[in-house]
Parts: C-alpha cells; structure tokens; sequence
C-alpha cells in the first residue's frame, strides 16, 4: 500500500445540485441569412452588447452542420454556464439561451409552443408575415413570456388575449381618424 | 390597424436586398425624416407618431445604433389611445433597458397604470415592468405590483403578470418581500384554480425559495396536491393538455420546488410523491413507436425532472435503478437530444449512494466510451464529463486508458480541460504510483502544448512528497529514455531537468544511467528550449556538479557556465556566473546551497483542481455558495491559541492525521487550509493565488511562505483580547457623551489617505486611536479596527454600534470591554457588497474614561472601489477596443486645472492603484498619460461592472483631463468622482 496521503487534497468528485436561476436569458428568431427577425433580452445586457451577442450566436448555430439528419442535437453549450437551445422551423431559426441546468426539452417545447400560437394567429405564419408584422409578433411573445419566464401555457388563453387586444387598438384606432 | 407607411418602408428595404450600401442609404433617408417629424413633435398626430416609433423599432433590429426618438416611445406611453399606449410600451420595453437614463421618466406613467384598474393598462405596464424594469422601480413599484397581485378583483391576466414582475422587482431588490409578511398570501395563490396564474406564481415562488427556502417551506404541500391532481386525478381543463399532457411546464416547475427541500416526513406526503413519479415514470416507459416529436420530448423534459428528484432523495433505490436503465437505453437513441441529456442525467445519478444504480451506470461505460466519438461537440463534452464523474478506483486505469487513447484525436477546445482531467484522475486513482508516473509522462509527450504548467508542477510535488526513493528512481529512468528517445516537448525537458536535477543521483549510484549520460542528453535539448526552461537546466547542472563527487562530468558543467556567462539574457547570464562562482568557491557551501529540495506543503489547495475550476465557469454559482457558508464560518472563528505556527509545523501535522473525508468538498472549497488554524477567509485567497514557487526555479528553494504569514498574521485572533465578552447592552443617554470634535475634523483628512490606502490611522486622540487595516476580494471586505489606549488609567464599557447603506450587508465581531494602559484591543468586520452602494459606513465607538462618557465617530473606508479587482488586458489595442466600444455608453469627462503644478506621474499612478484599477501605464503612446481598468462583482448583481479609466496629464498646461468610462452609471460616477478628488 502507498504513501496515499499526498493524494488527499485531491478530491473534485461532489455533487451539489445547481438551479437555474433563470428560465430564458434571451431568446432570437433569425433567418437561415443570418438576418435578425425577434430578439429579445431578458437578463441585464448592455444595450451595446447586444448586437454583438446576437453575431456570435447566430454564427454559432447557423455554422453547425444542419441538424435535419437528426443526428445532432439541439443543443449547444454556451459561455460555460449556459446552453442555447435552437430549432428550425423551414428558414427560421428560433434560439433560446436558458441555464445550464435547466431543462432542455422543455425549452425546446417553449418554442414549439410559441411557433405554434404565431402559426394560428398569422393562419400559417411564413417569415413575411413576422417581418411586414414584426410588432404584433413582439407583441404575441410578450404575452407568452416575460421576464424569461412562461406566462401561460394554454395556447387557447393567449390568443384569446391577443384577439382582444387587436379589437381594443382597431376601436381606439379609429377613434383617433374620426376625430378631425 | 395596419400602418401603410411602415409596410411600404419594410418592403422598400427588403427590395435593397443584400446591397447594404443600398440598404444603408434607403435607412438613413428614413432616419432622417425621422428626425425631421420628431422635431415639431408636438404637431404630430397619434397615428403618425406610433407610425414613426414603429419603423425606428425596425431600423434598430436591422441592427442600427439610434440616437433619436426614445422620448417620443417614452410619451406615447402616456397616450390614453390603446394602440398608441401598446406602440409606446413595446418600444420602451425593446430600446430601453433598466440603466437607461430615460426609464426614470416612465416609473411614474407605469405606476398610474398599473394602479388604474383597467386590466388593458395594467398589463401593459406590468409587462413592460417586468422585461425592463431595475432597482429605481422596485423601490417605487414593488408595493404596488404585490398590492394589485393578491387583490380579489384583479383578473387572472393581470395576477399572471403582476406575479412575474414581482418576480423581477425582487430579483432586483430583495428586500421588498419579506417572507413572514408575503409568503402565506404568495403561496395561497398557488390554489386559486387558474393553471396560468399558477404556472407564474410558481416562477415567482421558484425565485424566492431559491434565496430562502425556509420562508416559503410552506409551498410544499401545496405543490404536491397540486402534482396529484394533475397526474393522478387528472383534473385540469382541457386547454392546457399540450401533446396529451397536462400543463409539463407547471409540472416541471411544481418538481423542481421539491429539490430545494428535504424529503417530507408526512407518510402521505410521501406516498403522493411516490405515487406521481411513479406515474410519470411509467408513462415513458410505455411510449410506443411513432409518438409526435412535442410529445416525446414532453415527457422525457418531466421523466428527466423526475429523476433529478429522485436523486436529491437519493432513498428509493428501486426507482432510481428504473431510471438508470431506461436512460441506459437512450445511451444510444437515434435521438441526438435524448443521448445528450441521459449522459447529462448519467454524471449528477452517478453521486448516488446506492451502490447498485453508480454499479448500474458504470455497466455502460463501453457505450458512453463511443460517445466520445459522436459526430456532435455537445455531446462529446457531456461523455467526457460522465467519465470524469464516474471514475473510481476500479475503473480508473481502464477509464484514463481510453482517455489518453482518444486525447490526439480530440477537439482542440477541450483538449486542454480533458489532459487537466486525465491527470487529475490519473493521481486521485493510482492505486500504485509508477503508474502514474508513466501516465504523467505519456500525458505530458502526447500533448506538450496543451499541457499547463500546473500539471508539471504537480508532477514534480508528487514525486518529491512520495518521499520513496524507488519511486523517484523510476520516474528519473523513465523521464531520462523519454527525453533520450524523443524529440521532447519544452514542457517534458522541464519536468527532466527538475527530476535528474533531483533524482538523477540515484540513477548515477547504483550504475543505471551515469551522470555523463544524462548530462549528455539534457545539453542535446538545451539549444532547443527557451531562456526559461535553459535556466532551469542551469540548475539541474549545478545540482549534478554537486553531486558529482568523482568529477565525472564537473569540467563539461563548468565550462556551460563559463561559456554563458556573457549570454544576452539577463537571468541565463546571471546564473551562469553565480553557478560558476559557486563552483570556484568549493564544496562547504554548495552543499549548503544545493541541498535536495524538501517536500512541498501540501496545505495549499491542490493546484489541478485551482485550475480545473477556473476553468469551469459553470461552477461558479455554488462557489459562491460555498464562499458565503464557508463567511459564517470565519465570523464565528474564536481565538486561537497557536498564532506563531509556522506553515512547516502544519505540515507534519498533514501528513500525519488529515483524514480524506475533510477534502470531499475540496472542488467547490476556496481552498479551505484544512490544518492552519488561522483559517481566515482572505488569508484563504491567497493561497489560492500563491502557486508554490516551483516556476521560480531557484535552487532548493523553499516555498515562500513569510508574506503569506505576515497577512495572515494581520487577522489573527491574537491572545491579548481573548475574553470574548458579550459588549455591554447598556443603551447610554446620548446627551452625556463627550465628542471631540478636534480629532474628528483630523479623522476627515485621515480618511482620505485610507479611501486609497488599506491601513492607518482613523482617528487619534489623546486618550485613544484607532488603527484600520483591511483586504478586499471581489464583493467581500474585512476590516481589523483596533482600539488602542493612550490614557493613564483603563478604558471600560467598551462597545460600537454601525450605520451602513443596505446594499452592504455588514457584521462584526464582540470585543472585550476593557482596555487597560496602554494596551490594544481589536474587533473585525466583514462585509459584503451585495449592490452598487454610495452612502458612507458610519462607525461609533463609545466607552467610559474616569466615569466619562465618551463617543468617537469615524467613517470607515468602505467605498465601492475597493472592491474593484484590476483588469489585465494582453495589449493596448486590445484595451483600445474595449475602450471605444464603452464610449458609447456612460462617460465622464472633466478637465481639472491644477492650483499648482500637477502630481507627479508616479503619483497619479498610485492613485489609479489605490483605486484597484490595473495599472496599464505603458498602453498609452504619451507618457503622461495613464489608462487603467477594473472589473466589479456584487454578491446579488448578476452582471459585472466595468471601469475603465484614462488619465491624461499636461505638466504645462498644468492640468489633467479624467476620462472616466463604464457600464453603470453609479459605478463609473463613483470612480470618477473619488479620482478627481485626489487630483485636486
């Protein structure tokens, strides 16, 4: 038996469980050019950063080979604490940059969640109707999440939300032409 | 309603295509006219400004700077029209953000909203809040939103969004909730039936249990029954079925509110629990072929919540072997995402103490070995960490096989941390450590340049500290071949020169390989490496020349020194001629001189793990964690007895009693010194920062150790004020204090030496003075005051009371009550920045002389610069980039005229120092001028802030220009204005 001792201070192996502490820190809609189509921040980002932040990621997942094969994942590690998590829908990118340690799948499901509220108030969203429509897209996502986190999960509730709000600006809209 | 204009100007840029020169053109024109509208702002009409705002929304996502028209966002908001309203919100929300200056101008437009009743306006506000809002609306808002939030009549849309701004508002400003007002009416909202009101207030509770688990233990029961209702009774309205499963984000958040607490003891709190994972469990295990993807990816997100249950439980081992096995299965899943998050899940399972489930994983270990070789990056990385994590004494020599075997063929970015790990198992597992020799050296072959300087460091600790002479035998013959046979890298011939230099003697006495031959094969490699490596082989040689008692080799050494000692570099020359005089001078000294070295202490953290850490940012929220526990700890410290211990002494005791079981937490320790008694925390930091000497290469160099000792001595809990009495709690009437308001005026321009200065005087007078020294490290400070009495008689009734801005948080040790002539008692304070703060540290130190009262206010020198840490930067222009990037943002700039001449330059340095800002003095091309940089953490600010400084002196003019730069605005004030102080 050896000398152990010197090997004591030796010991990485514990575990301590990490929470994210956050669920989206910003999430980007981006097209297979590279061109910007939503980006939101959630956690404190110089303003001035953001920009460059936005170039590197979308280099990052627009530079990994396509993931229609299915053999890669839909996950990569980012800033070391970080993970962003990304999907394609035809030519659009829908990123997320959640915790390292939360839950992926998930993640993943948030944005098929909100792909899936657009796609029903857009009646088969295409990239044209974000761009021409890019405010009430802002305004669709503010009512699925805030903050980082989910607002609501009920598809059914959130469009609701949204319908009734289109009605509120279309009266208070034509309120403003009327008056002279 | 459509916009017209807005649609046109959207279609006009996208027919500019990717001409950018177009593009730029077509936006600048738009801009223009912008401008141009916005001027007679007033004239314009509702419409048209919303019109405005919105292209200006969409040139700023093209990526364009703007510098116009945040006001007129800013006024839409205080539109009564709806539509204008959600236009002016958007924006603010999408072009401000809480360090704005302009967010000030709204926090009164959103309390109106928010408080108006209208459920439209609320949300709006509220939403905006939650996205953008910072310090300022929380101290504003926050009673407001929690008012609106628990109130009957609020509607669920609003309660949704009043939950996630409180949310945020906390984060920012933990204070405005206080679980023992809050927490029964927060978690009462969790059964108010609506699945999207709960689905947020579960965020909000997530958030505070996470700093105060305690406050909100009531949320438990809540969560389960909620679990139950959802999983077992099924009893939800049908809109929140997502794929067939009810509400998996609620889910998920309701399971993760489990792991911050311990296992109920309630039976049928228990049984519930077990029921639902079960019940979760199983319908994964039942998935048949050809499910939708949304589905299947719903509840592999649960199943894989369920198991990080299961393994904080860490009880029911017939579930957690479930788990394993199905994850088992996913190992090699034609889904990318399920192999990734099974190896993910495999490496937190593996910590089990359920021999059974880490014997379970350990079964696959061939198939995570192919994972190695995925085709994906994310995948490769999380494999790699598994086997790391799963390594034991059993698999090791297997498991470090593979991973030398795989090292050539891995990906450059994580070669460096994977040869930092291979050796890191390679010394925690060698059951026999000639087979960590051979490791280490095929290591350090394989991959020379990937090869930090700590793992040869290390290596050479391990083989001195083995103190077994065979080892080191072994390791100078299998070092000597390697180098013999190969042409090796610098960072082996190191390592050789460090080992023969050592041990080669041993070689040389029992005939294996003479000191001819080895000198012979070092001299082939010595014109290969650099000046460093060449003087640590200078060494090696004279330590051989010693050695050398039948003058086998001596000539050759001599005459190397000889021919150095006119060498270009400096040290190379240097040694060459103190290696020669040495020579001349004969045998008594060097003797003396070039004694074998001894062994290292073995107090000092690991030097692998430092660095494994440092290079695992991911780590970083448990170190703080850690750090905090580990404060507790320190202000509870009593007074030691041995505070002369040497490190020398502690390390005997190492070696001789330290229990392994005391290290298990070593990765996520500030190197905890486990055997020195006078386990301060800062003291703790250095250490960190002091890698033992063996760069330094001085020969038989002992670890330097005084200085550390010296600083550590400053916190000592010396003897002289040991009787740790509790202060007397006598409250004294204020009116019968004596204050000499003399010593306090000279304590004013006291404090400016101290604000950059970490020890002297505070205050002094004739009966008493106080002597500060302090440390700072990142957010934490700790300051020794100690009192000394300069009367003629004792000085009783001791006692100080503190005033201190909240965004510190601040403690302080008991001191004795008495102190006798001339004597000196201490008291320590620790402190910790949690926020940017800028109110003084008040500090009252009252007693009683001759049946006299007596008070004595000082500010400490607490200022949110020292806890400024400096920022390197590898080159000017690199600095320069930064620089300009921030000149954007917030900036000072004051030209100061001097009454005098100006400081000296040296001077003006010493300041920019004081202030903790690097020292980049050789950045700028003109002399005069100095730029310097710092980087700031507070314990609960998520962000850093950044100061950069740029100093320009003009010895003629007689004046200076202060540039001041940064990312938030009370810092980069702060620096400012504290620096202009002293040149003035």
């Amino acid at each position: 038996q050896h000398n152990n001792s010197l090997l004591l201070s030796l010991s990485p192996f514990s575990h301590t469980p990490v929470f994210p502490k956050k669920m989206i820190h910003f999430l980007l809609l981006i097209s297979r050019q590279g061109k910007v189509r939503l980006s939101k921040f959630y956690t404190h980002h110089a303003t001035s950063q953001r920009p460059h932040t936005t170039k590197t990621i979308t280099n990052l997942i627009l530079s990994r080979p396509s993931s229609s094969s299915s053999k890669l994942c839909n996950i990569l590690e980012y800033e070391g604490d970080k993970k962003l998590v990304f999907r394609r829908y035809a030519s659009l990118y829908f990123i997320m940059c959640i915790d390292a340690s939360d839950n992926e799948l998930l993640a993943m499901e948030l944005i098929q969640h909100f792909v899936e509220i657009l796609d029903s108030y857009f009646d088969n969203v295409c990239e044209l109707d974000l761009i021409f429509n890019f405010h009430k897209a802002y305004y669709l996502l503010d009512e699925v999440f805030l903050n980082g986190e989910l607002v609501e999960s009920s598809k059914k509730a959130v469009l609701r939300v949204c319908y009734a709000q289109d009605t509120l600006s279309e009266t208070s809209g034509s309120a403003v032409s009327g008056v002279p | 309603m459509d916009m017209k204009g807005l649609s046109s100007f959207i279609s006009e840029v996208r027919k500019a295509g990717s001409d950018q020169d177009k593009v730029n053109k077509r936006v600048e024109k738009e801009l223009a006219k912008i401008r141009k509208k916005f001027k007679n702002a007033a004239k314009l009409k509702g419409y048209d400004r919303k019109k405005y705002i919105c292209k200006m929304l969409y040139i700023y996502m093209l990526g364009y700077d703007l510098n116009t028209g945040h006001i007129e966002a800013v006024n839409l908001i205080s539109s009564n029209k709806y539509s204008e309203k959600h236009v002016g919100y958007l924006a603010c929300s999408l072009l401000l953000n809480e360090d704005h200056e302009l967010v000030t101008l709204i926090t009164q437009s959103l309390k109106r909203d928010i408080e108006s009743n209208i459920p439209d306006y609320q949300c709006l506000a509220l939403s905006t809040v939650a996205n953008i809002g910072g310090r300022e609306q929380a101290e504003e808002l926050a009673l407001t939103v929690q008012k609106v939030l628990v109130k009957n009549t609020t509607t669920m849309e609003v309660k949704k969004k009043a939950a996630l701004t409180l949310l945020r508002l906390f984060r920012k400003y933990p204070e405005i909730i206080s679980p023992e007002d809050w927490s029964d009416r927060i978690v009462n909202l969790m059964n108010i039936g609506d699945l999207g009101v709960c689905t947020s207030v579960m965020s909000l509770i997530l958030g505070l249990v996470a700093s105060d688990p305690q406050g909100y233990a009531n949320s438990v029961e809540n969560a389960i029954s909620i679990l139950v209702k959802l999983v077992i009774n099924k009893s939800y309205p049908r809109q929140y079925l997502y794929y067939g499963l009810p509400a998996p984000w609620l889910q998920i958040k309701l399971l993760r509110l489990l792991q911050y607490y311990p296992m109920p003891e309630d039976s049928g709190l228990k049984k519930n629990i077990h029921q639902v994972i079960g019940r979760l469990i199983y319908s994964v295990m039942k998935i048949k072929k050809g499910e939708k993807m949304s589905r299947l990816n719903a509840l592999h997100s649960v199943l894989f919540e369920c198991l990080n249950v299961l393994i904080h439980y860490d009880s029911d081992n017939k579930m957690l072997k479930d788990g394993v096995k199905l994850l088992g299965k996913y190992l090699d899943d034609k889904d990318a995402n399920l192999r990734y998050l099974s190896l993910d899940t495999f490496a937190r399972m593996v910590y089990s103490t359920h021999e059974d489930v880490v014997q379970g994983i350990c079964t696959k270990q061939n198939t995570i070995l192919v994972a190695l070789k995925d085709p994906d990056i994310s995948i490769r990385r999380r494999a790699l960490d598994l086997l790391y994590s799963m390594c034991n004494n059993t698999n090791a020599s297997e498991i470090v096989g593979e991973l030398l075997e795989y090292l050539p063929l891995s990906d450059f970015e994580i070669r460096e941390e994977l040869v930092l790990k291979i050796a890191i198992l390679a010394e925690n597992f060698a059951a026999d450590l000639t087979w960590y020799v051979d490791v280490m050296i095929n290591l350090i072959t394989t991959s020379g340049d990937f090869v930090s300087k700590e793992i040869w460091y290390r290596v050479a600790q391990v083989i001195t500290n083995s103190d077994d002479d065979t080892l080191r035998k072994y390791a100078a013959k299998t070092i000597y071949l390697n180098i013999l046979e190969t042409s090796a890298h610098e960072r082996i011939v190191k390592l050789a020169g460090y080992i023969l230099g050592e041990y080669g003697v041993l070689l040389h006495d029992d005939n294996v390989v003479t000191f001819m031959d080895q000198f012979k094969v070092l001299l082939t490699k010595f014109e290969l490496v650099n000046d460093e490596t060449k003087s640590l082989l200078l060494n090696c040689f004279m330590k051989i020349y010693n050695l050398d008692d039948e003058n086998s080799v001596r000539g050759r050494i001599k005459n190397l020194f000889k021919r150095l000692m006119d060498n270009v570099d400096q040290e190379l020359q240097q040694r060459a001629v103190e290696y020669y005089n040495l020579c001349e001078s004969g045998q008594d000294i060097t003797q003396i001189v070039l004694d074998i070295i001894p062994k290292f202490p073995e107090t000092d953290e690991n030097i692998l793990i430092a660095k494994i850490r440092s290079k695992q940012k991911g780590a970083t929220e448990s170190n703080i964690r850690q750090q905090k526990h580990f404060g507790e700890k320190d202000s509870t410290t009593t007074n030691e007895e041995d505070s002369t211990d040497t490190n020398d002494i502690h390390l005997s005791k190492q070696t001789d009693d330290a229990e392994p079981s005391n290290n298990d937490n070593n990765l996520l320790d500030m190197g905890e010194n486990t055997t020195n008694n006078n386990n301060t925390l800062l003291g703790d930091l250095d250490d960190i920062l002091n890698v033992p000497g063996l760069a330094d290469a001085q020969p038989t160099a002992p670890p330097q150790h005084t200085q550390q000792a010296n600083e550590l001595d400053i916190f000592d809990f010396g003897g002289s004020s040991s009787q740790n009495n509790p202060p007397p709690q006598v409250e004294q009437d204020e009116s019968g204090e004596i204050v000499n308001e003399q010593a306090e005026k000279e304590a004013e321009a006291l404090y400016e030496n101290l604000r950059i200065s970490n020890s002297g005087v505070a205050i002094e007078d004739d009966l008493i003075q106080i002597y500060v020294e302090s440390q700072f490290k990142d957010f934490r400070g700790r300051m020794k005051l100690s009192f000394g009495n300069k009367s003629n008689g004792s000085i009783e009734e001791v006692r100080s009371t503190m005033d201190f801005p909240r965004e510190l948080e601040v403690t302080k040790t008991a001191t004795s009550p008495i102190i006798t002539q001339d004597a000196q008692i201490s008291q320590y304070v620790n402190i910790i920045c949690k926020h940017p703060f800028t109110d003084p540290l008040k500090f009252s130190l009252y007693f009683t002389y001759k049946h006299k009262h007596y008070r004595f206010n000082i500010r400490l020198p607490v200022e949110l610069h020292k806890f400024m840490t400096p920022k390197h930067f590898d080159g000017s222009t690199q600095f320069f980039n930064v620089w300009n990037e921030f000149g954007k943002k917030d900036e000072h700039m004051d030209v100061i005229k001097a009454e005098g001449d100006i400081l000296d330059i040296k001077k003006c340095e010493e300041i920019l120092r004081g202030h903790n800002l690097s020292n980049l003095s050789s950045f700028d091309k003109n002399p005069n001028n100095l730029v310097g940089s710092g980087e700031m953490h507070f314990s609960e600010v998520e962000t850093k802030h950044f100061v950069f400084v740029r100093l320009q002196t003009n010895p003629q003019a007689k004046a200076y220009r202060l540039t001041t730069r940064g990312d938030h605005p009370t810092t980069t004030k702060h620096f400012h204005e504290s620096i202009k102080k002293h040149l003035n």
